[in-house]
């Protein structure tokens, strides 16, 4: 089922890139390998599916969708007595380390004050402390193995965002994973595919979790990239955009900290309350509930409208905001040169972003090469987007690159801010005029 | 750009001001930013049905509507110019509590203005009084006050204005998140009879050292509360009674007793010794003050958690005191309170006091003993806009040291 849905995307991919030859034999090989991966793997896929679906055959077979699963079968927070601190968990579904070779990751869900600005700090959730988290750069195909360290009171998980992995690898908590307990060791493996600008988030309250601040660039390489074959670029740059309200983040994790305690003594004392959570096996179980007595906190919300809007009030890119963007400084570019630039929405705001004297293509989006490349000099990234952009080198100069929401090239509301960089000429010698900074206008 | 400016005058005493301004053009931004305005307040309504045996002997009955003790809190403030300090403001109107010899409708409570940082604060104004180390669960302020507060020994009402509330200047030093020293000039209100009020002076001092540890931090059973407190007045005459200095040494603590967040148990008890000075009777509330006085007050709470939402919280409590110099003339009371949660910060609450004096009190206040119902409906919200400073007290500051600061206390 899976080497038969990539060969429809492959297709479609590959049959309107006009720079990529279609039936080009590295494509061929791959699919090859991918076959070949797949009857390595496949009793591993097949032994792990069989437990959840009570059936020997694979998925794909199946004549029709069943109905008889048990809802939270398989999760462990529906069983009593037991506790999830410390626990090391590696869900079913990869193949065994001796029969593919995993390319090894160790991460921690960490929280830690991050410095957005000179001057303010705000608590946040961190990949590996970090803000963005760490960029993975893997090939084609790699198996990627993740072991994830929970070392906050919170819960936690990682969702790899467009990547094709195996649906126990998902990260969505209570749809096909637990969530990432507390000192849990949580291990992902999956195959790193399609190549292709991707990225990762935590997935347990998404809204704060994600854009304060878990969240970073996967980027997947292939060998036989059309985009850089069409466009021969030199450098790739990895832009994360993010919103960040400082005050609902601080106040939320605060509020959400003091409610683990609880939780987590609950489950420290082995008798975890699903219900406390608001976790249910099934739409039945939660009707139960509320008529039982039991109030849904959605509730309270309902009277407190201000409480359910997230303000941002700085915007950053790679974890800083205009002009600490300096920090990472420009992005470099040379007369005559190709670069790349894979612009990842971290956040759940709208971000669009201009490039000064400048028309470059847009080349794909989600991560997938377009049909045509665009030739634009403002594109928006919108919430759970990539763009993948490609600037050549004909003006040179120091150009502005900045999100066009002007609302959000502000730090606080006082402008000019929040999601601004440069575009510099490395190769210019002697010029008229240098910028410097300004940030009150 | 539009400005919408607004003063809010209090008795000349306070003055607030509102700056609204949308859109940060200026160059000195300063007097735009719009602070963290909190506003809360409490609606309490019960039937209270009393039934007092005399000093004489004879039965009085009583019932009635009590709205005393609704209050009305309005609280601000914002963040200084050097990182993690801040500053706030809070002004807060209360009902009187009934049957008080100067109750006249509302009264302020509080109106004052303070600073702080991470590990300090400072609050000058009028506020409630550092005279009491614990709150009681009880439905009104003046439940317990006879036991649980050191009296106001320069005012002959017993009223809550007096006995609560008054002006300080007050410092506050955590040296650990949980361990705060502070230390207060206080001017408790001076009221002799007739009702006028003296002049606002400083007539005492007070100091305190506490260790704090929120059950909402520390979930497990232990010790959350323990706290020393010396109060010193240096009482002025009123009633024919002489300037004279008054010492009271406080001690409390409050123990979780178990280990279950869905069904809560906590003890609290606070005690209160004055050393005291020669006083001819115990008449008048001022004199009360002034004798020489031993209180013990204690609850046991209860909250009814099940998945962790509270649906009933009830308490019983007890309480002593004691005069030695009055041939240990001395009151007991005994009682329960119980309060069912109808939504959130709506609640239906029960409360039944009883009170035993003995002969020599009974001849002072009036009453021999005294049974009280209280049935009522409670209305309490809190909310804040524009919410930008962070908490001091949350759990991102006591145990991660981030994020931290902003008034503590403010809504009290
Ligand atoms: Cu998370």
């Amino acid at each position: 089922m899976r080497i038969a849905r990539l060969d429809r995307l492959d297709a479609a991919r590959c049959a309107a890139w006009p720079a990529a030859p279609r039936d080009d034999a590295p494509a061929y090989t791959r699919r090859d390998f991918l076959r070949g991966a797949a009857v390595l793997g496949g009793g591993a896929i097949a032994a792990g599916l069989a437990m959840r679906v009570s059936s020997a055959e694979p998925l794909a077979t199946m004549p029709v969708p069943r109905h008889d699963h048990a809802g939270g079968q398989g999760s462990m927070v529906f069983q009593s007595g037991h506790t999830m601190r410390g626990a090391r968990t590696m869900p079913p579904g990869a193949p065994a380390d001796d029969q593919v070779t995993y390319r090894e990751f160790d991460m921690t869900f960490e929280l830690v004050e991050h410095e957005v600005l000179p001057g303010v700090r705000f608590p946040v959730f961190a990949f590996n402390g970090q803000v963005p988290g760490p960029v993975f750069r893997v090939q084609e195909n790699d198996w990627i193995k993740v072991n994830i360290t929970n070392k906050t009171e919170e819960m936690h998980t990682i969702h790899w965002h467009g990547v094709d992995v195996i649906y126990t690898m998902d990260g969505v908590p209570m749809s096909n994973q637990d969530p990432v307990h507390p000192e849990e060791v949580f291990t992902y493996r999956f195959q790193a595919r399609p190549a292709g600008t991707r990225f990762y988030h935590c997935h347990w309250g998404t809204p704060l979790h994600m854009m304060s601040a878990l969240h970073g660039a996967f980027i997947i390489d292939s060998p036989d990239d059309p985009i850089r074959r069409a466009f021969p670029y030199t450098r790739d740059y990895v832009l994360m955009l993010e919103a960040f309200d400082v005050n609902m983040t601080r106040q939320g994790i605060d509020d959400l900290l003091s409610g683990m305690k609880q939780v987590n003594q609950l489950i420290a004392r082995r008798r975890p309350s699903h219900l406390a959570h608001g976790f249910f096996r099934n739409y039945q179980e939660f009707l139960k509930a509320i008529d039982a007595g039991w109030r849904p906190p959605y509730l309270a919300g309902m009277a407190n409208p201000a409480a359910a809007e997230i303000r941002p009030n700085f915007f950053a890119i790679n974890g800083k905001s205009f002009p600490a963007t300096m920090e990472h400084g420009h992005i470099k570019i040379r007369s005559g040169e190709y670069i790349r630039i894979r612009l990842i929405n971290g956040g759940v705001f709208d971000h669009h972003m201009h490039l000064h004297g400048h028309q470059f293509w847009k080349v794909a989006e989600d991560g997938n090469p377009l049909p045509q490349p665009l030739r634009l000099n403002t594109v928006p990234v919108t919430p759970g987007k990539t763009v993948d952009i490609i600037v050549f080198g004909d003006n040179p100069g120091f150009w502005d690159f900045h999100d066009h929401k002007e609302s959000q090239s502000r730090n606080n509301g006082v402008y000019p801010g929040g999601m601004i960089t440069m575009l510099e000429y490395e190769d210019m010698g002697e010029v008229p005029y240098v910028p410097s900074i300004s940030i009150n206008q | 750009m539009s400005k919408i400016k607004t003063h809010l005058k209090i008795g000349g005493a306070l003055v607030l001001s509102l700056l609204v301004q949308r859109g940060a053009f200026a160059l000195e931004l300063d007097p735009a930013i719009f602070p963290e305005f909190t506003i809360g307040g409490r609606a309490v309504a019960t039937v209270n049905a009393e039934a007092m045996e005399t000093a004489g002997g004879g039965d009085e009955q009583d019932a009635k509507l009590d709205i005393g003790d609704s209050s009305l809190l309005l609280g601000f403030s914002k963040y200084l110019f050097k990182p993690g300090q801040y500053a706030y403001a809070g002004l807060g109107l209360r009902v009187a509590e009934e049957q008080r010899d100067i109750a006249q409708g509302m009264f302020l409570s509080q109106a004052y203005a303070g600073i702080g940082g991470p590990r300090y604060d400072l609050v000058m104004g009028r506020h409630r009084l550092p005279n009491t180390l614990l709150h009681f669960p009880v439905l009104r302020e003046d439940d317990l006050l006879d036991f649980s507060v050191v009296a106001n020994a320069s005012s002959v009402s017993s009223a809550e204005e007096d006995q609560v509330f008054g002006n300080l200047v007050q410092a506050a030093w955590w040296w650990r998140p949980a361990w705060k020293f502070d230390a207060a000039l206080t001017g408790r209100a001076e009221r002799d009879v007739g009702g006028a009020l003296g002049a606002q002076d400083f007539n005492g001092a007070s100091i305190g050292l506490a260790y704090q540890l929120p059950t909402a931090f520390k979930v497990a059973r232990g010790l959350r509360y323990a706290a020393v407190r010396i109060d010193q007045q240096n009482a002025r005459a009123v009633a024919g009674l002489d300037n004279v200095a008054v010492s009271s040494l406080l001690a409390a603590l409050s123990y979780h007793l178990n280990d279950d967040p869905e069904s809560d148990w906590a003890a609290d008890v606070q005690a209160i010794v004055r050393s005291g000075v020669d006083v001819a009777s115990l008449t008048n509330p001022a004199a009360r003050a002034r004798a020489a006085f031993t209180s013990v007050t204690a609850a046991l709470r209860y909250a009814h958690r099940p998945q962790l939402q509270t649906r009933w919280r009830a308490a019983l409590l007890a309480a002593w005191q004691n005069y030695g110099d009055f041939n240990e003339a001395n009151a007991l009371l005994a009682g329960a309170s119980y309060v069912y949660r109808l939504g959130s910060g709506v609640d239906v609450a029960a409360q039944y006091f009883y009170r035993r004096n003995d002969d020599v009190l009974a001849a002072a206040l009036g009453y021999q003993s005294d049974h009280r119902v209280q049935v009522g409906l409670v209305f309490a919200f809190d909310m804040i806009f524009n919410e930008s400073v962070a908490e001091r007290g949350g759990l991102l500051d006591f145990e991660h040291h981030m994020g931290g600061s902003g008034p503590a206390g403010l809504g009290e």
